[in-house]
């Protein structure tokens, strides 16, 4: 009883802070996603004000692997990360589709594109943040790797940093391409 | 500068930490020790030699301290010193808002009022950690004087010159790791080279008078943790962890207590009164590493009391000692290494605390190690029957460990689950709510024969007695309030009728006590004083607690609750009261502008007050925060907040009317009365003696 | 001082144009039903859903943006005739286990679910072991005492019943 009592506690917390310790750089407050291999939910989004083409399932099943990156005008971290995005677009060699999420004014994400610059293939726009939902977004800047079959392969949550695109999204893009 | 000095003063304290920890240890004072021990009357003599500066404080007291210690007294005055001058440095640098300093620069801001710039030095973890040393070296001092009295009065403990000594040299220690800790995870006089123009202002979420409270509550509490950590561990290495060593812990046990309970009942309030559906417990991260400690120490009060009026739970009183510090210590890492991630308390760049964590692992092993070795020999002489006070609180302890070990586990498996490699799962109230009352149900009823049962051996029939009128009372309430409210639920109805039961229970003991036949002839008056303070703060406690149930029973299941789109001019009905909405205004504050929106509360159509629910906007940090308007009535809380314009012109307004949730307020008021007035009596009492022993 | 002052006015000027979009009240007037019982059940749904964003609130609780949307989201099904399951589920296959503040019991659950009980045997058990011990060390000592003997022990011992100190 003795024994129990100093040894449970002591394993306990030793394997705790043993775990805690292996796992100290991960970030934990990603939510998993439960969508990862999984086919891209049918969805059909208008296109922004002005512009032709808005984005369905249809886009993103064509047979090759394209990007799904979810931003806001907003949003201050995907300010931050739109560069990483143009980069991105320029140096995957794959389709950038945009979903613009949950915007007050449908002009603010046309404006926004207009000043940063558009390096998307074709922007949907998502004013209920419906579509938002079917994907499983909960906080933008939100990134998804969707291979040829329209099935999701990888989200990658906050702003992409330079970092992220070299060390996470290109290898990962080049592996499904591959 | 004065930033350089406080980390100066930081280091100091753990070198003289370290020192104290070496100097008051058995290895080092073990040869003098012998030497004065063996003979008494010579120390006598050198009692009476000044020593030193002539400070009354250090002259030793006759009979068994080592003369040479006694200088070493000086050690715990200068870390208390150095503590503050820390703690002034930190502070000072947030008054001038010196935001070379990064930590000034995260959490604040010019425009922050002077006494939130204060109150901000406490939330990032670099001050927190520094508040915790701090609060350490405060109870470093306070046990020094317990444990070393000032005044050549006799204290018990220095029958004990060892057992003072180790725990000294234990504390010292413990402040010295509390300080490493704070100097690599998140050195708060850290300056960079290049400050910014201005800082990123204080989260407005802690931007609150009695927010600010929360953090020096905990750490104090914590620092007397660390106490009863440290009397725990002399006492075992010193295998002499008997009523003795308990008589010391009880001032700690106490405080710690008090003062987790303030931080937990500030904490919820809080929640209450900062969101507009205001629940007051959400078992959160932060809300479970708070609860956590007090659940521990309130075993611990318990089996502490019954080691010094029998000697007995030896073993399981020394095993919630060590394990008070060590659940609270891993809440701390919980809380600040933002491991849970989103909504973090402070802005600042996340810390993994690693420092907190090895420090943790450390000392807990050297102290689970000790106790597993030190509690084998460990001699029980008297023993109790199954049917008496000793049982009713050791099982009751255990229960409140079992709760401890349960919430634990729910805080801290979906992290471990997610890193070993499953899905994200939550831990939510539904989980705690659900396992949680199979355990707390009997703990209640187990509460109900707290006051009457007695020690070593009661028997069955007559506490049967005792407890038959709490009993037919308490039943009476059930009955009436399940007629009353035909289609109530079980569950409220069995949380109201525990609360009944311990209530009257309380009460009625109470009652018995107070109008016993007086005996010799004395005065019933006699009866009020042979209560004693301890009797009193118990009674209290209890009767709080079992207030706190009925009160968040009953709130939950009969609040009302209006939403609505009103206009100004409009009037809204919740239970007894009547809101008439006045409109809103748009007002500056010190640092934010806020929305604030004018309410008269009618109750039976006369005017009772005005409410002022607020949507404050923080420009720094561009956020926004809600404070809702409260009334706290006889019958309920009238609880409303406000919301956005609606298309149609209107404002959002939610108006809730929740009875008998000033239960709840009241009932954690007088559990905090119930553990002021055994500190208070403690403490005068103390001074008392000493006033006596002097003149 | 001039430093503050700017402060307000930079906050009043943005406070102005936000005036009309803050994060919506938990629980608008516009996202609920007509219909009581709906209402009731859409309220119960969301008390058994955590908001995604903050720390074990329900998407009920929680002012934020995207508990909103999932209240509105958890109504419009209710509408289009789910059961509550139905609706949970919905919301399961797009977020996880996640967003249930009552974790499922599931193989990684197991042990979650079980501690519990578990630990409250092992607890009763080592009471149990306690007393037992207990009685055998203290075996013809006061094991027992009869109501007589211990009322004249406390006789003895000078204490009475008001020795109820805690």
């Amino acid at each position: 009883m003795r024994f129990s009592l100093a040894v449970i506690p002591l394993v306990l917390f030793a394997a705790l802070a043993g775990v805690f310790l292996l796992n100290i750089d991960k970030d934990s407050s990603v939510v998993p996603s439960v969508l990862i291999d999984k086919p891209t939910p049918e969805f059909s989004l208008p296109p922004l004000p002005g512009r032709e083409n808005g984005l369905s399932r249809a886009d993103l099943i064509k047979g090759e692997v394209s990007v799904l990156n979810v931003f806001a005008s907003w949003c201050i971290p995907c300010r931050a990360e739109h560069p990483m995005i143009k980069r991105l677009s320029k140096e995957a060699g794959v389709a950038v589709f945009g979903l613009n999420y949950k915007e007050k004014d449908p002009q603010d994400g046309v404006k926004w594109l207009a000043e940063l610059g558009d390096p998307y293939k074709a922007v949907g726009m998502d004013l209920s943040g419906r579509t938002g939902i079917d994907f499983g977004v909960y906080g933008v800047p939100e990134t998804f790797i969707i291979d040829g079959n329209g099935q999701i392969r990888y989200k990658h949550v906050g702003p992409v940093t330079a970092d992220v695109l070299k060390t996470v999204l290109l290898p990962k893009i080049a592996e499904l391409k591959g | 500068m004065l930033a350089e000095f406080g980390h100066f003063a930081l280091l100091l304290i753990v070198v003289t930490g370290f020192g104290q920890a070496v100097l008051f240890s058995p290895a080092w004072l073990s040869s003098t020790l012998r030497a004065s021990l063996q003979s008494s009357s010579v120390s006598l003599a050198s009692a009476s030699s000044p020593s030193g500066n002539g400070s009354a404080s250090l002259t030793p007291a006759p009979g068994h301290l080592p003369a040479q210690a006694d200088h070493f007294l000086i050690l715990p005055i200068a870390i208390l010193g150095l503590g503050l001058v820390a703690e002034a440095a930190l502070i000072h640098a947030f008054v001038v808002s010196d935001f070379s300093l990064p930590i000034v620069a995260d959490v604040s801001h010019s425009s922050t009022p002077i006494l939130f710039r204060i109150g901000a030095a406490f939330t990032p973890n670099g001050g927190a950690m520094l508040l915790w040393v701090l609060a350490a070296s405060l109870a470093n001092g306070a046990l020094a004087v317990q444990l070393l009295p000032p005044s050549k009065e006799r204290s018990p403990l220095q029958d004990d010159p060892k057992l003072s000594y180790n725990a000294l040299s234990i504390l010292g220690l413990l402040i010295a790791v509390l300080g490493i800790v704070t100097l690599i995870d998140a050195d708060p006089f850290a300056r960079i080279p290049v400050a910014p123009l201005d800082g990123r202002g204080m989260n407005p979420q802690s931007q609150d008078m009695l927010r600010v409270l929360r953090e020096p509550f905990l750490y104090l509490g914590l620092a007397a943790l660390g106490v009863i950590f440290t009397l725990t561990l002399s006492g075992l290495i010193e295998r002499k962890f008997d009523r003795r060593t308990a008589e010391y812990m009880r001032f700690w046990t106490v405080l710690a207590w008090l003062s987790l309970s303030a931080a937990i009942a500030i904490n919820a309030y809080r929640s209450y009164s900062q969101q507009a559906w205001g629940n007051w417990w959400y078992w959160d991260t932060a809300e479970n590493s708070l609860l956590l400690p007090w659940l521990i120490t309130t075993a611990l009060i318990h089996c502490r009391a019954v080691l010094e009026k029998t000697e007995t739970l030896k073993c399981w009183t020394a095993f919630l000692g060590i394990s008070a510090l060590a659940v609270g210590w891993f809440g701390v890492y919980l809380t600040r290494s933002d491991l849970f991630g989103p909504l973090s308390e402070t802005l600042s760049k996340p810390s993994n605390s690693i420092a907190l964590l090895i420090g943790f692992c450390i000392l807990f092993a050297g102290a689970y190690y000790m106790f597993w070795q030190r509690t084998d020999q460990m001699t029980e002489p008297r023993a109790f029957g199954l049917i008496s006070r000793e049982s009713g609180m050791f099982i009751n302890s255990v229960m409140l460990a079992l709760i401890a070990a349960v919430v634990l586990i729910g805080t801290i498996y979906p992290l471990v689950l997610r890193w070993l490699g499953g899905d994200g799962i939550t831990v939510g109230a539904p989980f705690y709510v659900e396992v949680l009352v199979p355990i707390v149900v009997p703990l209640l009823f187990l509460m109900g024969f707290a006051p009457t049962v007695r020690w070593r051996q009661d028997d069955t029939w007559l506490i049967g007695g005792r407890m038959k009128l709490a009993a037919i009372l308490s039943l009476i309430i059930v009955l009436f309030v399940s007629i009353r409210f035909i289609d109530l639920s079980p569950a409220p109805l069995i949380a109201i009728g525990l609360a009944g039961w311990i209530l009257t229970a309380s009460l009625s003991d109470l009652w018995a006590r107070l109008w016993r036949q007086p005996d010799h002839g004395e005065s019933k008056y006699r009866n009020l004083q042979l209560l004693g303070p301890r009797y009193i703060s118990m009674t209290l406690a209890h009767i709080g607690l079992a207030v706190v149930i009925a009160g968040g029973a009953a709130s939950s299941v009969w609040e009302e609750q209006i939403v609505i789109s009103a206009r100004a001019g409009q009037s809204i009905q919740a239970g007894p009261y009547n809101l008439q909405y006045e409109g809103v205004s748009l007002l500056a504050g010190e640092n934010y502008a806020t929305r604030q929106a004018t309410f008269i509360l009618y109750r039976h159509s006369l005017p009772v007050t005005e409410l002022f629910p607020e949507i404050r906007y923080y420009p720094i940090r561009g956020v926004e925060t809600r404070e809702a308007g409260i009334w706290h009535g006889r019958d309920g809380d009238l609880h409303v907040s406000v919301g956005d314009r609606t298309d149609d012109g209107g404002r959002i307004v939610s108006v809730r009317f929740l009875p008998m949730m000033p239960w709840v307020w009241t009932g954690m008021i007088l559990m905090l009365i119930g553990g002021s007035i055994s500190i208070l009596t403690r403490i005068f009492l103390r001074f008392q003696k000493n006033g006596v022993s002097t003149s | 001082m001039t430093k503050r002052f700017l402060v307000l006015i930079a906050g009043l000027g943005l406070l102005l144009p936000i005036l009309a979009s803050t994060p919506a009240l938990a629980v608008n007037p516009d996202e609920m039903l007509s219909n009581p019982v709906l209402e009731k059940r859409a309220r119960d749904i969301s008390q058994e859903l955590r908001c995604l964003v903050c720390q074990n609130q329900s998407i009920d609780d929680s002012d934020a943006e995207l508990a909103r949307d999932l209240r509105i989201l958890v109504r419009e099904r209710l509408i289009a005739g789910d059961d509550n399951e139905e609706v949970i589920e919905y919301i399961v296959a797009r977020y996880g286990d996640y967003v249930l503040l009552n974790p499922p019991l599931k193989p990684e659950t197991y042990i979650l679910w079980a501690s519990p009980a578990v630990l409250a045997i092992l607890a009763l058990l080592a009471v149990f072991a306690f007393y037992r011990r207990k009685q055998r060390e203290a075996t013809g000592t006061t094991a027992s005492l009869s109501r007589d003997e211990q009322e004249r022990l406390d006789e003895i011992l000078g204490t009475p019943k008001d020795n109820g100190q805690s």
